[in-house]
């Protein structure tokens, strides 16, 4: 059991981590729910590792998120409430602009969608993303292609209002 | 004539599509300029979607609250880098660790002890990975350039799936080409609850040093009954030395600590020592070829030279749950 699990903790701990980490925004929060996975992995070891560890990453997101919510407005009066601090390089400044913008975008597809995105940006299949989601394989496509249009579609309204804010 | 759906579009640009049902999909193609023109469409919000998604890897500017939008205040990873990468250098052994709480720990027990008999006794860890030699960070990712691109004739679907098959490998797909060809890690397993004592406790003997070895010890003579405090223990070498050593481990015994200066720390430990990232230390302590470094609130991080590797240990105070003392474990650098 010991090697079996060393063996899904290198191949899978650091897309995991990625993959919480583009969902979430916070890379601490991305480390600690990858823990909590393997922790679980480490009870119970699955038959078919990876979209049962995407799985239970998703699940755990998802009730972080609700209790994030009731949180929420909390960091937000912190986040006003915080000395300014001195303005980033332009072109980092920029960059995370950008992340902000993506995740914004992202946050206008349903769960599903969005969760969908993310699986196959990780190299997942049609196959293992259903498996993951609990969907029919046959409505993967649709599934990535309504995302896909949907994210690019509200980053480029993002990036329209910025500039129109700009000038 | 019944035109294709998005959804079989996409799975075309994917390489989702079996090759049977190629030849029927090309011939559509070959007479729907829409579709043509639709395919067309689906492939640049592939390519501009995974483009948006690579973006979401870039490190922060500023911080951001937990549950909000926007990057944390730790540079963010991209596909070849997690959060822990310090200077370039990939830290791989942070992420694998194991969490073992102490069954009866007491305060004078070294986790590289061994022959506890008593599984309510000592200290009991699992060996992890390497504190040194740590794997050198994967190349810097790059887009995606493909291999075999696309046809520029857009009613061709073969090049779609060839390209979608015969593609370079994302940075997510290189990354994990460059992690299963990297050296083995020796084992880590995450054991952060009490139900997992139970596990850690059970663990079988020692074994070879590229293996989870459980760390028995042996409890101190004469000290006082107290509360276990967990003890996480990040090492490499543990089942191997203790395999050479012998009962020798099972009769190391308590030494002073006495202070020591930080250059003397350093040179001990073989040229580097290992801090918790964010906590500043109260002082350094030195007991034979062993230092810690010890922090408010009863955190100290041990750390011992060991032939080729470092022995490192973090304790906490009685009470504090193994959670947190891997969130800790986290970010020792």
């Amino acid at each position: 059991m010991t090697e079996a699990l060393s063996r899904l903790f290198g191949e899978f701990h650091a897309p995991l981590v990625r993959l919480v980490t583009r969902r979430t925004g916070d890379p601490e929060l991305a480390e600690e729910i990858a823990q909590e996975v393997f922790a679980r992995a480490a009870v119970a070891p699955p038959r078919n590792p990876r979209p049962w560890l995407f799985a239970v990453a998703l699940n755990l997101i998802r009730e972080q998120g609700r209790t994030a919510t009731r949180r929420g407005r909390l960091l937000e009066l912190y986040k006003a409430e915080a000395p300014s601090r001195a303005p980033a390089p332009d072109a980092e400044l920029e960059r995370s602009e950008q992340a902000d913008r993506v995740r914004a975008a992202l946050a206008t597809l349903t769960e599903r969608d969005r969760e969908a995105l993310l699986l196959k940006a990780e190299g997942f299949n049609y196959d293992e993303i259903a498996a993951t989601l609990g969907l029919a394989k046959g409505a993967i496509g649709t599934t990535l292609s309504r995302a896909r249009r949907r994210l690019v579609e509200a980053y480029r309204a993002q990036e329209g209002r910025q500039h129109h804010a700009a000038s | 004539m019944q035109h294709l759906d998005d959804g079989l579009l996409h799975a075309l640009v994917d390489g989702e599509v079996p090759s049977a049902e190629l030849g029927e999909l090309q011939s559509h193609l070959d007479g729907c300029a829409a579709c043509r023109a639709r395919l067309d469409e689906a492939r640049g919000f592939t390519r501009e979607s995974d483009d948006l998604i690579q973006l979401l890897d870039v490190p922060a500017a500023r911080p951001a609250a937990r549950g909000g939008t926007g990057a944390a205040g730790r540079p963010a990873s991209g596909p070849s880098r997690t959060w822990w990468t310090t200077g370039g250098r990939r830290l791989a052994w942070a992420a694998s660790l194991v969490a073992a709480v102490g069954l009866g720990y007491t305060a004078g027990v070294r986790p590289w002890q061994a022959g506890a008999s008593d599984p309510g006794a000592g200290v009991r860890s699992l060996a992890t990975v390497p504190v040194e030699n740590a794997a050198p960070a994967p190349a810097a990712t790059e887009p995606a350039t493909g291999g075999v691109e696309p046809s520029d004739r857009a009613s061709d679907a073969m090049p779609d799936q060839m390209a979608a098959r015969n593609r370079a490998p994302s940075p997510a797909e290189r990354e994990a080409q460059s992690e299963r060809s990297a050296p083995a890690e020796p084992v880590a397993e995450a054991l952060a609850s009490g139900a997992r004592q139970e596990i850690a406790a059970d663990a079988a003997p020692v074994r070879r040093r590229d293996e989870a070895a459980p760390l028995r010890t042996e409890p101190a003579a004469a000290t006082p009954a107290a509360p276990p405090a967990p003890v996480m223990v990040i090492d490499r070498a543990v089942g191997a030395a203790l395999e050479q050593r012998g009962n020798e481990a099972a009769k190391q015994v308590l030494v002073a600590w006495t202070a020591v200066d930080l250059p003397t720390a350093i040179r001990l430990l073989g040229g580097s020592l290992r801090l918790i990232e964010g906590l500043v230390p109260e002082r350094l302590e030195t007991a034979g070829r062993a230092v810690r470094v010890v922090y408010a609130d009863g955190i100290v991080l041990e750390q011992r030279r060991d032939a080729d590797s470092v022995v490192v240990a973090l304790r906490g105070p009685a009470g504090l749950a193994a959670d947190s003392l891997a969130r800790l474990a986290a970010r020792i650098r």
